[in-house]
């Protein structure tokens, strides 16, 4: 080694090292650095004021859409929806309920209180089925039973009258078969 | 200094968070500059560093009260800040001339017995040795010319332990030292030769 000393090299590397770190920085460092930071703190509230009035603003939204919006949306029209419109509703039903309903089997059952449970989720109607509009044949069938309602009647009875007519002649002809039978 | 400033209305900050904020600052924002320039070595790029250190902290001010130790704490993030600049930036390489010229400096320095200040020269060649050593000794290595941090101190801020930063910090040493010697040597050589 071409140093004048081992000591003396590391005297130097002392000094050079403690100066390699020793780094002074421009005076104002703390003001710059609270100024920035407050700077930032400004720009960060009037942000967040927004974030929370759009916040609110859509949960306002959200919860009148739901409130509000499930009355108005549309549904296909089916029987019972219909039997349940007022100009229906003073009519003698067309077909009398003959005895006990018949009973839909497990599995129908089973997809039935399935479906029902889905639909106990959505909000409670005044009016259950709702009122829907009528198809293009049951106003027709509304506008003949109010301008002629005597008739409506009669061809009600007589419809009536027919389908019972016809059930008795189902079971008479069962009937003589089974006699038949029990002869043989 | 910081009653100043809020007596001039520069600083507006309020609420407890902001003091232990404010307090950081003034008690640790020439040490997270230090440590930005070890690893930068630029003081534009340090304070640019140092501003973005407080900034993060701002962002999490509420942890800061939680903070034993809040020192070591900024010392880390200030250190995290600092090496993800740096890693943008090339490695420094200096040329046979400025290499000539810090060991004639260093020569000069060695022979008088009087602690003389170290020019730009041999500060960029003592960077350039230090980048060229192991990351792991580096580290420990740029953190111990802060007189600010005790090895402990060092040990937190790099997850290690105690006796490792002793060891790296021994064992960079001495390669620069080596390093240093055989530069002399072969600058020297040249220089006889050239006479």
């Amino acid at each position: 080694m071409d140093f004048t000393s081992k000591e003396r090299l590391d005297q130097w590397l002392d000094s050079a090292f403690r100066q390699y770190g020793n780094a002074e920085p421009r005076a104002g460092l703390e003001q710059r650095v609270l100024a920035n930071m407050n700077k930032q703190q400004e720009r960060i509230a009037p942000r967040s004021l927004w974030a929370l009035t759009t916040a609110a603003a859509v949960a306002v939204i959200v919860f009148l859409w739901l409130a509000i919006g499930p009355q108005h949306t549309k549904h296909q029209p089916n029987e019972a929806q219909s039997r349940a419109h007022p100009v229906f509703q003073d009519l003698p039903p067309l077909r009398p309920s003959s005895g006990e309903p018949k009973r839909a089997p497990k599995e129908m059952r089973r997809i039935a209180g399935r479906n029902r449970t889905q639909v106990a989720a959505a909000p409670r109607l005044s009016q259950f089925p709702s009122v829907r509009p009528l198809s293009t044949q049951e106003l027709e069938l509304a506008n003949y039973v109010k301008h002629f309602p005597n008739e409506a009647r009669l061809l009600a009875q007589e419809h009536e009258q027919f389908e019972k007519q016809i059930e008795e002649a189902q079971r008479s002809a069962t009937n003589g078969t089974t006699l038949r039978e029990q002869e043989r | 200094m910081a009653e100043a400033v809020i007596s001039n209305g520069a600083i507006s900050l309020a609420g407890t968070n902001e003091d232990a904020l404010e307090v950081a600052v003034r008690n640790h924002a020439r040490l997270v500059y230090r440590i930005a320039y070890s690893v930068l070595r630029n003081h534009h790029d340090a304070e640019d560093a140092t501003q973005e250190t407080f900034m993060r902290v701002l962002r999490y001010r509420r942890k800061l009260e939680g903070i034993d130790d809040p020192k070591t704490w900024l010392a880390r993030i200030a250190w995290r800040v600092a090496v993800e600049r740096r890693k943008k930036r090339p490695e420094p390489s200096l040329s046979d001339q400025e290499m000539a010229k810090a060991v004639s400096e260093l020569r000069s320095q060695l022979a008088s017995a009087e602690e003389s200040v170290i020019g730009s020269e041999m500060q960029s060649l003592l960077d350039s040795l230090i980048c060229r050593l192991p990351e792991h000794l580096r580290d420990a290595f740029r953190l111990s010319t802060i007189e600010e941090l005790v090895p402990e101190e060092i040990a937190q801020v790099l997850g290690t332990s105690e006796s490792s930063v002793r060891s790296r910090m021994f064992r960079a040493r001495r390669i620069l030292k080596e390093k240093l010697a055989s530069l002399e040597g072969r600058y020297g050589f040249h220089k006889q030769r050239e006479a």
